[in-house]
């Protein structure tokens, strides 16, 4: 399944996908950072929105090197129509999508026209057997 | 049952891990991610957050724990 998303104002690239969690779901174009080694960073206004119990706490390095410590959540993201499970960042005031999210999928790209195209890729867990079981005629 | 708050649980997880699991850990599982119970002192390692997250929260359920990845400062870094 193919997933369109676009280019905000300032270039950057948005994708809407869902954040759940236990008591709601927030739906929002979320700006996907690659820079973000993560899944998703909301602000603390989504995560009281939605609801979810905190399971972690930890250090996130930004890129001036200072660290600072946030809250992680249990949730999921659903992007198109897959969930993903999701340990969800405290921080900012926009919802991020890094490349823990990220790297699960294809991204192409059609800049003339602001857009850009995500598509699941499949996970091949065992490549001996997937090997197997292609038929060569 | 003792509870820690945000930064206790920051700072004694990272206590732990660098006398106790760093380095073994930088040599076997370098870029996976490390959860702990600053309390029990039990560990989980996995290849990403949210596996470890689960298994930790399926032992200790409704206990906060320290994360980390392995060979990094912190859980999760912004480059930009």
């Amino acid at each position: 399944m193919r997933i369109v998303g676009g280019t905000d104002e300032n270039n950057s690239l948005r994708i809407e996908v869902d954040v759940i969690g236990k008591c709601e779901e927030y739906h929002v174009a979320a700006l996907f950072d690659s820079g973000f080694s993560g899944s998703v960073a909301v602000p603390v206004s989504v995560i009281a929105k939605i609801g979810a119990n905190k399971i972690a706490v930890g250090s996130v390095i930004v890129a001036d090197g200072s660290s600072h410590i946030v809250p992680v959540f249990e949730g999921k993201v659903r992007v198109g129509l897959m969930e993903y499970d999701a340990p969800i960042l405290v921080l900012g005031n926009d919802v991020l999508v890094g490349m823990e999210l990220m790297s699960r999928f294809k991204i192409y790209a059609e800049a003339s026209v602001g857009l850009f195209y995500v598509e699941e890729v499949p996970i091949i867990h065992n490549l001996t057997e997937s090997l197997h079981s292609i038929r060569v005629d | 049952m003792v509870v820690l708050d945000d930064e206790q649980i920051l700072e004694q997880g990272l206590r732990d891990y660098n006398e106790h699991f760093k380095m073994n850990l930088e040599i076997t599982n370098l870029g996976d991610y490390f959860v702990y119970d600053p309390i029990t002192k039990d560990h989980f390692v996995s290849s990403n957050l949210s596996s470890g997250l689960f298994e930790m929260r399926r032992r200790y359920p409704g206990r906060v724990f320290f994360s980390i990845r392995i060979g990094e400062k912190g859980v999760y870094k912004f480059e930009r």
